[in-house]
């Protein structure tokens, strides 16, 4: 087992390696620069800029210099601690992002949890009684939610939360703490406002995980071991959580990986439209502006979450299924 | 009493989407003390299901209509077939008196806990042993089945087994409660024909050495001559012939039990001789024909007897009985007519 562990580790490494350069082609990829976007932004609104200023200022920043020079530079500043410059927002990457991060973090973490909770409750019950009321009313509202885009869902909540409760429900924080220093009371009013995100990009989650998991605990009631289990004589509950629950819980944890790196990503529309100070938002501008050390930092977060997420996963599954570990 | 186990006209349908399976018809078995009771029959004859029935561990859409199974227990009588399948009552009944195995042992164990866990969980659920005496048991039990090294053996998952070992760990998890009956579902079918051998011969020596009943229910003649003290032979959902082993095989009376015993290679058959199959197909279960279930492949069939009325199982010599209109005496014959 511990040997799993350290191999596991060990794969991160490339993985990681990989992951940055592969990052960093791809925020180079769009034609121009940084410094091209504002240019063209600021023609918009008729300002002119002198074209010699411009050349100045792509030698001060490195746009010129070749690519691995660039890459090699950021990596290494990276490894430091140091993740370049924004230059749309004129000030050094480390500063903007930690909030966005860790609060992205929160909402995409507490999402996590609010599905796996809801989908394994609902698809226990579903699958324990199917063909019942409550498992064609499981499937219907779980298809409803799945079929129902983020953002009009985002609509709906705010709508109804504005009408009927009188709450203002953008953002994370009511005004009065948005700017305030963490206390008691602006986390309570971070719980005041988190469970609008957490319904909303948790729905579709819910939806498929229910099926999933309704699906695969189904396929292991019929087994031969839980008839083995049954003839032992043990009771029906106890049965149903030691055996086929268990197994069937192995799809259950292995989408950890990827429901969370959707969760991170997916989330950035209904960030834009429930005005979330997470990373969604704020990578999108970035992405347009090709503000790239921004767009770049956030990326490798990001990827870096996941690839933790997905080590997660591996490491629960080798728990839950010795056949993986003996492998 | 020597009686252990009555199985009396017992009834179980299947509701499915298609209609109702009338999966057993009225099957009748008496199994004794200490001797192995063989229950033989094709594929969907309903064996399996009849033995299930007795622990009361169906299918969620299989339900017992009719019928009585009657369990003798310390001078008292059980009917196991009325007691809610879910309840305390009939779990009592499971493993301690009444144990099991089947046909599949790679899926008959759980693949993500050990041997171990598996078989002292029932040992624990059963008894008041503490942790630590059940693990002695249960690997005094796997040593006693000839699994070697068990004290190895049982901290290891179920694919690190092989297949005739994993048989053997079922075997020692359905005997390690010392029961009355062991009913054991197909337990060579899945098994190579050595493993098969070793298998037999392991569940005979045990029957001895704890002094138990077995019920074996297979389709191969070759394992019920090898084991079987007396046989039962099932068609479509009713036994149609029940004989000790050796009166069924040499003086087999119903026309079904015959084509069965034909349709078997001997040693002595010669090259050129053809294996006489039955003819025909078994119907379909959703529409078994009228009087005798067997007639429309029986070639001794009568008509305007045999499709009239279904015939019982009637003793006609001692411990021989059968189900057949031929050897009901010439009242119902003539009564036909």
């Amino acid at each position: 087992m511990l040997n799993y562990i350290i191999k596991r580790f060990i794969y991160m490494i490339p993985t990681l390696l990989l992951i940055s350069l592969v990052v960093f082609i791809v925020i180079q990829l769009p034609p121009g620069d940084w410094l091209t976007a504002y240019v063209a932004s600021l023609r918009e609104s008729g300002d002119e800029i002198d074209p010699i200023t411009v050349e100045l200022l792509r030698e001060r920043y490195g746009f010129n210099q070749p690519f691995f020079t660039k890459y090699l530079n950021w990596i290494s500043g990276v490894l430091q601690g140091d993740f370049g410059y924004s230059f749309g927002w004129r000030k050094p990457v480390g500063e903007l992002i930690w909030d966005r991060l860790g609060l992205t973090l929160v909402v995409s973490v507490s999402t996590l949890l609010f599905t796996w909770i809801v989908s394994f409750a609902i698809g226990l019950y579903s699958a324990t009684h199917q063909y019942s009321f409550g498992d064609y009313l499981a499937t219907f509202l779980g298809f409803i939610g799945l079929a129902t885009p983020n953002f009009m869902l985002a609509l709906i909540l705010m709508y109804l939360a504005y009408k009927y409760f009188g709450l203002s429900v953008s953002g994370l924080f009511s005004i009065q703490y948005a700017m305030a220093p963490w206390s008691w009371a602006k986390f309570v009013d971070l719980l005041k406002h988190l469970w609008i995100p957490i319904i909303v990009i948790g729905t579709a989650g819910t939806a498929s995980l229910i099926r999933v998991l309704r699906a695969n605990l189904l396929d292991e009631l019929g087994k031969p071991y839980v008839v083995t289990a049954r003839a032992k004589g043990l009771s029906y509950l106890r049965l149903l959580f030691k055996y086929p629950v268990r197994i069937a819980l192995i799809p259950f944890v292995s989408t950890v990986g990827w429901t969370f790196a959707g969760l991170i990503s997916g989330s950035v529309i209904t960030g834009i439209v429930l005005n979330l100070p997470t990373t969604g938002p704020m990578l999108l501008q970035a992405l347009k502006t090709q503000d790239m050390y921004l767009a770049g930092s956030f990326l490798l977060f990001l990827s870096i979450i996941t690839v933790i997420g997905t080590l997660v996963s591996d490491l629960l599954l080798a728990i839950i299924d010795p056949r993986i570990r003996y492998e | 009493m020597k009686n252990l186990l009555e199985i009396k006209d017992l009834k179980i349908n299947f509701n499915t989407e298609e209609g109702i399976v009338r999966a057993v018809r009225g099957a009748s078995i008496r199994i004794d003390k200490n001797i192995i009771h063989g229950l033989v029959g094709e594929s969907g004859c309903g064996k399996s299901v009849t033995a299930r029935s007795v622990l009361n561990i169906l299918a969620a859409n299989a339900e017992i209509i009719g019928g009585e199974t009657l369990y003798h227990h310390q001078g008292e009588i059980v009917d196991l077939s009325k007691l809610h399948p879910d309840g305390k009552e009939v779990r009592k009944f499971r493993w301690r008196d009444i144990s099991m195995i089947f046909q599949e042992p790679m899926t008959s164990f759980s693949p993500v806990h050990t041997i171990g866990n598996q078989i002292m969980e029932a040992i624990l659920l059963h008894s008041d042993l503490s942790q630590v005496a059940a693990r002695t048991h249960a690997i005094n039990m796997l040593e006693r089945v000839g699994i070697p090294d068990p004290a190895k053996r049982i901290d290891e998952y179920p694919h690190q087994l092989s297949g005739g070992m994993r048989q053997r760990a079922m075997i020692a998890m359905a005997l390690s409660g010392n029961p009355k009956l062991l009913i054991a579902d197909e337990p060579t079918t899945a098994l190579d024909v050595t493993i098969q051998a070793q298998i037999i011969d392991l569940m005979k020596q045990m029957k001895d050495e704890l002094g138990m009943s077995i019920m074996i229910i297979t389709h191969d003649m070759g394992v019920i001559a090898e084991m079987a003290d007396y046989v039962s032979v099932m068609y479509l959902g009713k036994v149609v012939e029940s004989a000790p082993v050796v009166e069924l095989f040499y003086n087999p009376l119903h026309p079904y039990t015959k084509a069965l015993l034909k349709s078997i290679p001997t040693i002595n058959s010669k090259r050129e001789e053809k294996l006489t199959a039955i003819a025909g197909t078994v119907p379909d279960a959703y529409c078994i024909p009228d009087g005798c279930a067997f007639y429309p492949r029986c070639s001794q069939y009568k008509p305007g007897v045999c499709d009239r009325s279904e015939p019982n199982l009637t003793e006609i010599a001692t411990d021989h009985q059968v189900a057949c209109i031929m050897y009901h005496g010439e009242v119902e014959t003539d009564g036909g007519k």
